[in-house]
């Protein structure tokens, strides 16, 4: 086995040192941003941006914006990740089954993470509009008189986001936990059969055990991904409106490039980081009953 | 076999000297802006480059695209990373942070050369917006302002016989257009970017306002009223959240609107002459103005260009050959027909109206227009926009009253500022609307 | 059951899960009609279930604009994604298999080099190509597309790769072979699946790209789709017809990629150690 040891890290530096210098850059870069008070004109060259410690930090707690950013990124990642999920995991489920046209249909359900969000999000923000699709049904079959603001009043907007992105991560959920679920043995599901197991024991004794680094991996990408999303808000309210749906990511886009407090953002950016860091640790130190492992 | 390899490696020298010499021998200048080539301003763009490189054999013109939305962080990017393109478009709001970032080179000695009565046919507002402490760094070719459209045969059914000239005119017809009609009358942006501050500007400097004194009662009464129409149900909800002010206009052609508030570009956008004549009865007039007898003041808009400060000094003269050409009286005539925009030079601008007559009411008010920047704080321009958008969706959704949101805002935005600068702003501002307000 | 009977029974699968299918994709319906009306009927209170004039003229316009673009999606890619599997697919066989104190550091840093959204990273990865000379090139935008493909088809063929029982690999050390070989021959096979969604995922990240190649590539005969589609995204407004043929234009490519990888999750599981 030691004699593994060298060529072992062979695989591996590649793409370590690949990640130290192009992914910790850009981390640095903006930690020492987040320090500074930056301009455009001080960006741009056009002066010197003064050293000024943790006062973008304070400046951003302080931000009644970023307070509601919190809250909306909780809402936002939580009920997306449970739903895309879920969704996933029944359609995963379906899938698990052999007939006509299911490839077919298994290409189209990677629809949401294909199309340009451009577009989807736009459809979405048109779904969405007091005259929207969603209210013309509504109100046609008389399930509301009046309009709702989906994306128009100080409370829904971000509910309405949330649900388009749970459309859009679907894809996602589905194509991880359907190869999974492929790689499980049929005699395993069929030997529980014999044992009088129903469907629901079998998917919470045999598939999720089985899935679990899977699912473990669905958890902390998908997080991450979430916690990153940005065109989908933009598109739908900008951020608004009155400024009550921003995630993180958006108002530190507003910041930088709206307010051109640049140096803020970047905090913002390292608050956010510094969040996902830790709910990535989390997830990942939940022992899992590791096979054994080499060495 | 070291023979044979010391020939390869001199004849791979040669080579890449002689690849680099033929690369030398045309000498390729960028421009840069937002343009697409499909569109009539990018075709009159590429056709001047054809042009150009027709009469200077050993030039290239590189005429390349991004999108609208990427101009300023695009040459955030080549700012720093010193790759500004040669010449550059750059939006209105943002030329005075590029000025004192360093970023565009000071022409004032080509203007010079050029002849300063071309410098001053600019009319003053652009000449304003594209200097600094006298020197000039950008010049802007195509210009437009923001006008009310309104659907005659629409005002007709509602027993309406003139379009609204003042802002109880324009409250009463909506009110009755609603009552006739069942529709929500009035298409206004209010997004949460720049669109839906610029929209509010005719409002608030026809009413005597400015941005650095919203507390004052005249931005509040603006507010208020457009609130108002907002809770009264005569403006759609829906315009907290459209993408541009392109979008409101399908609603104007499909009747789901009455009036519309903007731009003079629509005619050559949506508005084209086969959907003009399909519609039958869209007009233009003046934006309504506070109390009659007032005139509306409003912000102006359109591209400008600029040359690199880091331009390689060997292609400096050429690449202000090719911008000198664009700005010429006829060229700046002609790029704004097909788009519907107004010309930037005062030699250009009434010609205009022979070939497209219905930018009439928008030349009127092109001659009481003001700079944003130069109204909002020049570098801080930006920051006070986004203050001012957001305190107008909170108006709008009831969150706060305009009173209220008014007041915060105008307290935020003094903070932006020393004491020092902020009386000084606020006094370029109060001249500047004043200048444009006398009789 | 007879063949007959058993043929039906599975036609019932597909009926179930037309339902799903078809709500997923119902925007893709309003998007793939809008290409064929003009801006005011796309926004027609109520929406049109059927364009009422429909024209080929704007997937005409959109094919035409576009086609120009697909030859360098495809650079980008593909070739980001054949990067992308050629490092991840080691580094996860070590990362999964391997107990190895760097191992742990080397997933933590995979992770959190992805959090930072694109805009955040772009300026500092300009920063450090350009000083190499590399901007204007495929090749930059394919490793700084990397930046994010990387570690993510790492991390998923990790999570894979863990599945495969390890008591394989310990018996091919015990019959003597050496790493590279147990990873050609007994980890390789058993990966198609995962190979197939990983690179799935990584393509459509890739072909979806859109920062990277607007600061990354100044030509603009090199520039990939998704920023031709932003021609149509201009200053007074968005040519949503153009826009929506476009994105239909678009969308082939990763579907048909969605398709043959649909294909390779279901032969690979046929073959391999678990019959």
């Amino acid at each position: 086995m030691k004699a593994f040891s060298y060529k072992i890290y062979f695989f591996l530096i590649p793409v370590l040192v690949y990640q130290l210098i192009f992914g910790i850059y850009p981390l640095i870069y903006n930690l020492i941003l987040s320090f500074k008070n930056v301009s455009l004109i001080t960006y741009l060259g056009g002066g010197i941006s003064q050293w000024i410690g943790l006062s973008n930090y304070v400046q951003i707690l302080k931000d009644p914006v970023f307070q509601k950013a919190i809250f909306n990124t909780l809402i936002f990642t939580g009920l997306s990740l449970s739903f895309q999920f879920i969704i996933g995991f029944w359609l995963a489920l379906l899938f698990n089954h052999t007939f006509p046209l299911k490839g077919l249909f298994q290409s189209l359900i990677m629809i949401p993470w294909v199309l340009p969000i451009m577009v989807s999000g736009s459809f979405f923000r048109w779904f969405f509009n007091d005259q929207g699709m969603a209210n013309n049904f509504l109100l046609f079959w008389g399930f509301i008189d009046k309009p709702i603001p989906w994306i128009t009043s100080k409370i829904f907007p971000i509910l309405s986001i949330t649900a388009a992105n749970i459309w859009l991560g679907i894809p996602f959920t589905f194509i991880l936990l359907y190869t999974g679920l492929r790689a499980i043995p049929l005699e395993l599901f069929e030997s529980a059969e014999i044992d009088g197991a129903n469907w629901w024991q079998k998917i919470l004794y045999i598939t999720v055990p089985l899935l679990k680094p899977v699912i473990i991996t669905i958890l902390t990408l998908g997080t991450i991904l979430t916690v990153k999303a940005f065109d989908l808000i933009w598109i739908m309210t900008k951020g608004g409106p009155g400024d009550v749906s921003h995630l993180f990511t958006t108002l530190s886009y507003s910041l930088a490039f709206n307010k051109f407090h640049f140096g803020k953002a970047s905090s913002l950016l390292v608050i956010m980081v510094l969040l996902v860091v830790g709910l990535t640790i989390l997830f990942n130190s939940t022992k899992v009953e590791e096979e054994s492992s080499i060495e | 076999m070291k023979w044979s390899l010391r020939t390869m490696f001199i004849v791979m020298m040669l080579l890449v000297i002689v690849f680099t010499g033929f690369a030398q021998e045309k000498m390729t200048i960028t421009i840069q802006d937002y343009f697409d080539p499909a569109n009539p301003m990018g075709k009159f763009i590429e056709e001047r480059v054809v042009e150009f490189e027709k009469n200077h054999s050993n030039v290239k013109i590189n005429h390349t695209f991004i999108p609208y939305n990427q101009l300023l962080s695009t040459i955030l990017q080549e700012a720093i990373t010193k790759t500004v393109p040669e010449i550059i478009m750059v939006n209105n709001p943002n030329i005075i942070q590029l000025i004192k970032g360093g970023v565009l080179k000071d022409l004032t000695d080509k203007v010079k050369e050029w002849g300063w009565e071309n410098w001053e046919d600019f009319l003053k507002g652009y000449r304003d917006n594209g200097s600094y402490e006298g020197k000039i760094y950008a010049f802007q070719i195509t210009g437009n302002n923001l006008a009310l459209f309104y659907r005659e045969s629409f005002l007709e059914k509602a027993g309406i016989a003139n379009p609204p000239e003042t802002w109880q005119e324009l409250k009463e017809q909506s009110k009755k257009i609603k009552e006739v009609l069942g529709i929500t009358p009035l298409a206004y942006d209010a997004e949460a970017s720049d669109e839906g501050s610029w929209q509010f500007y005719p409002f608030l400097w026809s009413n005597g306002g400015s941005l650095l004194e919203l507390d004052q009662p005249e931005a509040i009464e603006a507010l208020q009223f457009l609130t108002d129409m907002f809770k009264e149900g005569y403006i759609p909800r829906d315009v907290l959240n459209i993408t541009s002010q392109g979008d409101l206009t399908p609603w104007f052609m499909n009747g789901e609107v009455a009036f519309m508030i903007n731009g003079c570009w629509e005619f050559g956008w949506h508005l084209t002459s086969d959907v003009m004549q399909q519609l039958g009865d869209v007009k233009v007039t003046s934006i309504p103005v506070p109390k009659k007898g007032m005139r509306p003041i409003v912000a102006f808009g359109g591209e400008s260009y600029g040359i690199s400060s880091n331009i390689d000094p060997a292609k400096y003269d050429i690449a202000w050959e090719f911008l000198e050409n664009l700005l010429s009286s006829d060229n700046n005539l002609k790029i704004n027909i097909d788009s519907a925009s107004l010309p930037t030079r005062a030699s250009a601008v009434e010609k205009i109206l022979t070939e497209v007559p219905i930018l009439e009411p928008f030349l009127e008010q092109s001659k009481y227009t003001l700079p944003m920047a130069l109204m909002g704080g020049m570098e801080n321009y930006g920051e006070i926009s986004s203050i001012l958008w957001v305190a107008i969706q909170k108006a709008f959704t009831g969150v706060a009253t305009p009173e209220e949101v008014f007041k915060e805002a105008a307290q935020t935005i003094k903070g932006i500022f020393s004491p020092e600068d902020y009386e000084m702003y606020k006094q370029v501002a109060r001249e500047l609307l004043q200048e444009v307000s006398k009789k | 059951m007879n063949k007959k009977q058993r043929k039906e029974w599975k036609w019932k699968w597909t009926l179930i899960a037309l339902i799903p299918t078809i709500i997923i994709i119902l925007p893709l319906y309003f998007i793939a009609i809008g290409g064929f009306q003009s801006a005011a009927e796309i926004f027609h209170r109520p929406p049109y279930w059927f364009p009422p004039h429909p024209s080929m003229e704007f997937y005409n316009h959109a094919w035409v604009t576009l086609f120009p673009y697909l030859k360098n999606s495809l650079i980008v890619a593909l070739g980001n994604l054949a990067l992308a599997l050629t490092v991840a697919l080691p580094a996860a066989f070590v990362l999964a298999k391997f107990r190895l104190k760097l191992g742990k550091l080397t997933f933590l840093i995979l992770l959190f080099t992805q959090i930072l959204p694109a805009i955040a990273v772009i300026i500092p990865l300009f920063l450090i190509f350009n000083n190499f000379g590399m901007i204007n090139n495929y090749f930059s935008v394919i490793l700084g597309i990397a930046v994010f493909t990387i570690p993510f088809a790492t991390v998923i063929l990790r999570a894979y790769i863990k599945g495969i029982p390890t008591s394989l690999i310990e018996a091919a050390f015990i019959d003597g072979a050496d790493l590279f070989r147990i990873f050609r021959s007994i980890i390789m096979p058993l990966l198609s699946p995962a190979i197939a969604t990983a690179g799935t995922l990584t393509f459509i990240m890739a072909w979806g790209d859109f920062i990277f190649s607007l600061s990354f590539l100044k030509d603009q005969t090199m520039q990939t789709m998704s920023i031709g589609i932003y021609r149509f995204v201009g200053q007074y407004g968005i040519e949503w017809n153009n826009l929506m043929a476009g994105s239909m234009i678009f969308a082939i490519i990763p579907i048909i990629v969605a398709l043959l990888a649909g294909k390779a999750i279901v032969a690979g599981l046929t073959a391999g150690a678990f019959k």
